[in-house]
């Protein structure tokens, strides 16, 4: 029983998953999942990439593995066997690229991706992880951004350009190219030591705009 | 499982006793019937039931200092100017307390010798400053009349809304104003080089420029009287510190020139210099533990005891030692009782890491998770309100209790992950590093947009993108950017309009993001309700995106940093590894899944993210965890004292004999150590006056 909490009956503490989750026995292993690379816009009925991964909480070689991602509706939209090396930098994540076609219906849909259990030498019990497939129509107007220091008018390399759902990032000279359906949009711009901007457009047709950002004086350098 | 921490460390005790260094103004051993019988005549009992007339002093010398840091040090050189026999203790292994990992920015005004020398346009006599005045004349002219009622300025606010100057101590205000000027004379007389005036630090008023610097020349050689100091020993970028400076020491070229670098290394090692070069003397890894006075609560007071506090290499097991050796007594007996023929001071520092002290002012700061500034430097009985307790314990009264809250310069969580000493950057190469095994990832406020903050359970407290946000007190040139109406010249002192709810309707941006912090939340358990370790978030595209640097020594297997290729088995890893993570971060799972469906959503309906900064998933492995460290850095609230640095009681009568200063010290609102020197100034010259 845990101690009187600030917020007692509520549920939060409890133990950590993989430790003895509820409707887990001891000795079965827990299995995880993580998607990531997911576009953060696609265009209906394109095909689209995702990568998944795969983690034992004994660390087992999950390599050859299937995983099978589904769609709103339940029914499968790709498989893909798990790969035999270890995603880098992790210690027992195995990963393979999942390929899928995107729905014609522009929106959200929310897909999941699966990974079922297995009883034989030592249990594993199944997995999903959400995922989100965001539809759009097709763009079919470009905007661009420059990114400038607005002290020195230095192009900003490598800042992220966000017309939410859209994003890009600039090149050496500063430059985002985001291809964008017409509407109404925020463009946020940000880069690394710099004070992101923030700028409201309509955008009917092509259009070329610059964003001038602030350098970030740490508050060390301010007050210390 | 790791023990889970509620209180603060054991400290390791030493086993060691040697003979006793011996010299003529300090009396070893004096027996204990001659040591009594001299002090019969004034008194008979101390503060703690001891009869004082009993006692056997070890040693004796005109004036005590408790503490070698910025209120301490030139205390001690002022006294000794004055042929006084001083010795100062300090519970560290080396001098200097918070004043060596500072920044050395030392505002002081009232028409001080930099602000006249940077008026007339000239540089410094030994020729190292390079380039021309960084501000008009006019903006640097003043007396100490305007300096007094600049910093207490009844209307000046911040833009949280809070009165900086309203509060600060009139007769404590007006003494330090009126010493400001020579007092930087005399930090220039001890080894103090000091920058052109650069704006003016918080807290030391709005209408002027009063800052400067204190720095150091790079040279073959680290000199303190030439003014020099070697690349090795004033640090190496993002790769070492060292046993002279626990910090890097940056370029000071925009306010020198070329060549000059600068922080507090070059204000400590300049007046320890001066105060070993002069004499006196130091009885490192000594900790206070008792002010001695003839009756409880009545009488003069007559000395200390103090108790021996080494601190050891973790892998060697030698004992630390300081930088420069020459003056130290290595006394090693467990207690000694030191006689103060004049004069005790209280340089002790602050309480900032003294978790029951600082909960009186705000509560949620018993949490001991988070520790004071200078952590790893200063050890376990750093800023532990030592000097503050002791004082109490004979009679003292407090001032200024109110001051600790809504400055950004007490508390606030610094840009600076993965390390629990979070205020400050230091390298390998200083003796201390060990301790904290981690430089930290230091981040600018815009590197927010790439993670997400969460408590002990998981959950999400406030916008990311406002938790580093420090808002500045109001300083010069003034402006709404700090709080005021008005800018540089045009600044009104105690003007109606700087406070009327107009202005403050325009002006505030009081951000919340430290009280959410640490709020109570489902891990915060009776009877402390403790809010518990916080934690930044993010992936491998974070770290390739903003380019953060999370190897060693920026990040260690210190309980401080986590790696894991899922975010389950990175809750897992936290609970296992922290020392206070002492629930289950049960939440962490579905507030990462919650918050990818903000980004597809493109909006944060719990915290308003997206307005302001990108948002971005956090869905690459691996996943990373570095601590989110709270800081209380400034002690505001100490010993009530008088303009001459005196020691007050409850009835606001004078404890004959006691001194205090500093962060010790309360009454004033100053940040940095512009109050601090100015009040060993006055103790110092106080002291020198008293009769023996």
């Amino acid at each position: 029983m845990n101690p009187k909490s600030a917020f007692a009956g509520n549920s939060a503490i409890k133990n950590a998953p993989g430790d003895h989750e509820p409707g887990v026995t001891p000795d079965e292993h827990v299995l995880e999942l993580t998607v990531w690379d997911v576009p953060s816009a696609i265009a209906a009925g394109e095909r689209f990439a995702v990568a998944v991964g795969a983690r034992c909480s004994a660390g087992c070689n999950l390599g050859g593995r299937e995983l099978g991602i589904f769609d709103q509706s339940g029914s499968r939209a790709g498989t893909v066997q798990l790969g035999h090396d270890i995603w880098p930098g992790t210690e027992a994540l195995y990963f393979a690229e999942a390929e899928a076609r995107a729905p014609l219906a522009a929106g959200s849909h929310q897909w999941e991706a699966r990974i079922a259990g297995w009883d034989a030498e030592l249990p594993h019990a199944a997995c999903s992880f959400p995922v989100v497939v965001r539809v759009v129509s097709a763009p079919d107007c470009e905007v661009t951004v420059q990114a400038l220091d607005r002290e020195t008018r230095a192009p900003i390399k490598g800042a992220r350009v966000v017309m939410h759902p859209y994003r890009a990032v600039t090149d050496d000279s500063g430059i985002a190219r985001v291809r964008v359906a017409r509407g109404q949009y925020d463009i946020l711009v940000s880069g690394s030591q710099y004070m992101a901007a923030c700028a409201s457009v309509e955008v009917t047709a092509d259009l070329a705009t610059s964003a001038e950002l602030d350098a970030d004086r740490s508050p060390d350098e301010i007050l210390e | 499982m790791a023990r889970k921490r509620d209180s603060r460390p054991e400290v390791r005790k030493s086993q060691e006793s040697t003979s006793v260094s011996r010299r003529d103004f300090i009396k070893h051993g004096v027996a204990a019937g001659v040591g009594a019988a001299t002090l019969g005549a004034a008194g008979t009992a101390s503060a703690q039931g001891t009869s004082a007339g009993g006692i056997k002093w070890d040693y004796e010398a005109d004036l005590v200092v408790i503490g070698a840091g910025c209120s301490g040090l030139p205390c001690a050189i002022r006294a000794r100017d004055a042929g006084l026999n001083v010795l100062v203790i300090d519970q560290n292994f080396d001098v200097g307390g918070k004043m060596l990992h500072s920044g050395g920015q030392v505002a002081l005004g009232g028409g001080d010798p930099c602000q006249l020398r940077d008026i007339a346009g000239q540089g410094d006599k030994e020729g190292f400053i390079k380039i021309p005045p960084l501000h008009k004349p006019e903006d640097m002219a003043e007396d100490t009349d305007f300096l007094f009622r600049d910093i207490t300025d009844w209307s000046v606010l911040d833009v949280g809304a809070h009165a900086p100057y309203r509060y600060n101590d009139r007769e404590q205000h007006r003494a330090w104003a009126d010493n400001c000027p020579a007092t930087r004379q005399f930090l220039m007389d001890n080894y103090v080089r000091f920058t052109r005036i650069q704006g003016t630090h918080p807290g030391g008023g709005i209408s002027r420029a009063r800052r400067a610097t204190t720095f150091l020349m790079l040279g073959d050689k680290t000199d303190i009287k030439a003014g020099t100091v070697t690349r090795q020993d004033a640090g190496i970028q993002g790769k070492s510190s060292s046993h002279f400076a626990p910090r890097y020491m940056d370029s000071a070229a925009k306010w020198a020139g070329p060549g000059a670098v600068w922080n507090g290394a070059a204000l400590t090692r300049g007046l320890e210099f001066s105060a070993r070069e002069k004499g006196v003397r130091f009885m490192l890894n000594r900790r206070m533990t008792e002010i001695i006075r003839e009756q409880q609560f009545s009488g003069r007071v007559l000395g200390v005891r103090a108790s021996y506090t080494p601190r050891f290499d973790l892998s060697t097991k030698a004992r630390l030692e300081s930088y420069a050796q020459n003056g130290n007594i290595d006394e090693r007996r467990a207690t000694v009782n030191i006689r103060a023929k004049r004069a005790v001071m209280i340089g002790s520092g602050g309480h900032g890491a003294n978790p029951q002290f600082r909960s009186m002012f705000y509560p949620a700061f018993n949490e001991p998770a988070f520790v004071s500034s200078a952590w790893a430097l200063l050890g376990p009985y750093g800023q532990d309100a030592s000097g503050i307790i002791a004082g109490m314990r004979i009679g003292a009264t407090l001032a200024g209790m109110q001051q600790n809250l809504g400055t950004t310069q007490t508390y606030h969580m610094p840009p600076r992950l993965a390390t629990r000493d979070s205020y400050t950057d230091m390298l390998p190469g200083h003796p201390t590093f060990q301790f904290r095994k981690s430089t930290g990832i230091t981040l600018g406020t815009s590197s927010y947009e790439h993670l997400i903050a969460v408590n002990q359970v998981g959950k999400r407290f406030y916008n990311e993108m406002d938790i580093a946000k420090r808002y500045p007190t109001p300083v010069w040139p003034g402006g709404q950017r700090v709080g005021a109406p008005n800018h540089s010249l045009k600044q009104v002192q105690c003007d109606w309009r700087n406070c009327s709810p107009d202005w403050v309707k325009q002006m505030y941006v009081g951000y919340a993001a430290m009280d959410a912090a640490m709020a109570m939340n489902e891990g915060s358990q009776a009877p402390h309700y403790y809010s518990g370790p916080l934690w930044a978030i993010f992936d491998r595209a974070t770290v390739e995106r903003d380019k953060w640097d999370i190897n060693p020594p920026f990040t260690a297997d210190n309980g401080y940093f986590f790696s894991a290729d899922t975010i389950e088995e990175l809750a897992r890893k936290i609970q296992k590894g922290h020392e206070f993570q002492r629930v289950p971060l049960s939440n962490l799972a579905e507030t990462v899944r919650k918050w990818n469906s903000y980004v597809d959503a493109g909006a944060d309906p719990d915290f308003g993210r997206g307005k302001d900064a990108p948002m971005h998933k956090i869905d690459k492995p691996p996943f990373y965890a570095a601590s989110i460290c709270p800081v209380w850095h400034d002690s505001y609230g100490g010993l009530r004292i008088n303009g001459k640095g005196q020691v007050l009681d409850m009835q606001g009568e004078i404890i004959p004999g006691l001194y205090c200063g500093g962060e010790a010290s309360g009454g004033g609102n100053q940040h940095g150590l512009g109050r601090a020197l100015v009040h060993g100034y006055i103790a110092g010259s106080s002291i020198a006056k008293e009769r023996a």
